[in-house]
């Protein structure tokens, strides 16, 4: 590894350690425990990965590429967290988000690992990885996407916690896509690729240091004093019919 | 091969499109309706109450004139007269952005919470608005009333996104201090800007 390599991976742990510590001091963890968990994955990675390259463990980098297919699992933790943040059960609009979500992972999942040129290139090691983060990073960034447009198009309000979280997710998996997608497709783009990816890793974890420095939830709407009224109206009627209920049944 | 290119074109699409989300920026609260017409009676709000823009810059009639050779002199008067109206609203556009700006110091002074960030971004716009009203007074006294009239629709709405942020910051103050502001700004207002 170079001195450069060693400067870009060592910001990006700090920054993902600043997003954990805010996390823990603004008690964040509790409020979106996925992407914590996956955040804490990612940086256990990190440092076993500058730990193994410099220390040259041998079958370092199969682990280290393993690892990384297990973070790219991971990150539908926060697509999750993203989703359920962004549509509360109690609004009829998260069954509509569900469903599109779910006919939307489905296609791109049958289309691009069905739809495959060569289904043999899933058993080669070298190019399984870079595959696989192509494939995940598609998925999980059109789903993101379709949160955020879901969210716009409804006018349901986005915090900053979640609309920086899915930015800067949605960004990164976007770049990675286009990342190892080119790697295959031009050989001269091969000297960029090994830094566009940690720099946009970079980008993503900035973003997120200034999303959750601190509790910003999506805003919940308030009951106007009509509805509050109404409410309380339907309540008092559904008591009365219960206590009448309640007298005829006992005899009163 | 040929997966690998769509994959590729997939990554430039999304890639353009969170950038696009992200400069649009977050969906955020809609006002409350109520706030909206207590800012209205607070603060008077001439220019944003005109709701007849497309009528005002819409040069139909004017063309109409024109092709007539006997209604030309006519159709010069109708120009002039509707720059000087859309001069005015413009005019009136711009001390509707500055009641705004003056409000919403009054608030946070007032109680109700915002941060720096917002405040230098309210203040960052504020200012660029202005600049583009007087722009486009400029523009619309040198070429006329009908030159621009997308730019006009663009810095209306920008002036209602203005109007909306000031009543989502009233929405914020603390029960109890309506009054105090409100009257504070009557006292501004008589004693004038």
């Amino acid at each position: 590894m170079m001195l450069l390599d060693y400067m870009i991976s060592a910001l990006g742990l700090v920054l993902v350690a600043i997003v954990l510590w805010r996390g823990s001091r603004q008690s964040l963890l509790r409020h979106y425990p996925f992407f914590y968990s996956y955040l804490g994955y990612v940086f256990a990675l990190h440092i076993l990965a500058l730990w193994g390259a410099q220390l040259r463990l041998p079958g370092y980098a199969l682990v280290f590429w393993w690892g990384s297919a297990v973070a790219a699992l991971l990150r539908f933790f926060v697509v999750w967290e993203v989703f359920r943040q962004s549509f509360s059960p109690l609004q009829p609009i998260r069954q509509i988000a569900g469903q599109a979500a779910a006919f939307l992972v489905t296609g791109l999942a049958v289309a691009v690992f069905l739809g495959s040129d060569k289904l043999s290139s899933l058993y080669r090691a070298e190019s399984f990885f870079p595959d696989l983060e192509r494939k995940l990073g598609l998925i999980q960034a059109s789903l993101l996407l379709t949160c955020l447009f879901l969210a716009r198009y409804y006018a349901i309000p986005l915090g900053r916690n979640i609309w920086g979280l899915a930015l800067g997710l949605g960004i990164y998996l976007s770049i990675s896509v286009m990342n190892f997608s080119a790697l295959e497709l031009i050989d001269s783009f091969l000297p960029f690729w090994r830094y566009i990816r940690p720099l946009s890793f970079i980008g993503m974890a900035g973003l997120w240091t200034w999303a959750l420095w601190s509790y910003a939830p999506n805003p919940q709407p308030t009951a106007s004093p009509e509805v509050e009224r109404h409410g309380l109206e339907r309540w008092r009627n559904a008591w009365g019919e219960a206590r009448t209920a309640v007298r005829r049944v006992v005899g009163l | 091969m040929n997966q690998l290119l769509l994959l590729l074109v997939a990554g430039v699409v999304l890639f353009v499109l969170f950038l696009v989300l992200s400069l649009t920026g977050r969906p955020r609260m809609s006002p409350d309706p109520h706030r909206l017409a207590e800012l209205e009676r607070i603060v008077p709000l001439n220019g944003l109450v005109f709701n007849q823009a497309e009528v005002l810059l819409n040069p139909r009639d004017y063309q109409m004139l024109r092709s007539h050779v006997g209604l030309q002199r006519v159709a010069r008067e109708l120009r002039r007269d509707r720059r000087n109206i859309v001069l005015l609203w413009l005019k009136l556009l711009r001390e509707d952005i500055l009641n705004l700006w003056r409000f919403r110091r009054l608030l946070v002074r007032g109680g109700a919470p915002a941060g720096l960030a917002e405040e230098f971004r309210v203040a960052a716009t504020s200012i660029l608005l202005l600049g583009f009203l007087l722009s486009l007074r400029v523009v619309v006294a040198v070429a006329g009333p009908f030159a621009v009239p997308q730019l006009i629709q663009l810095a209306k709405r920008q002036a209602e996104n203005a109007y909306q942020i000031s009543a989502e910051l009233l929405r914020r103050l603390p029960a109890g201090r309506l009054a105090e502001v409100e009257s504070q700004w009557a006292t501004r207002a008589r004693a004038g800007p």
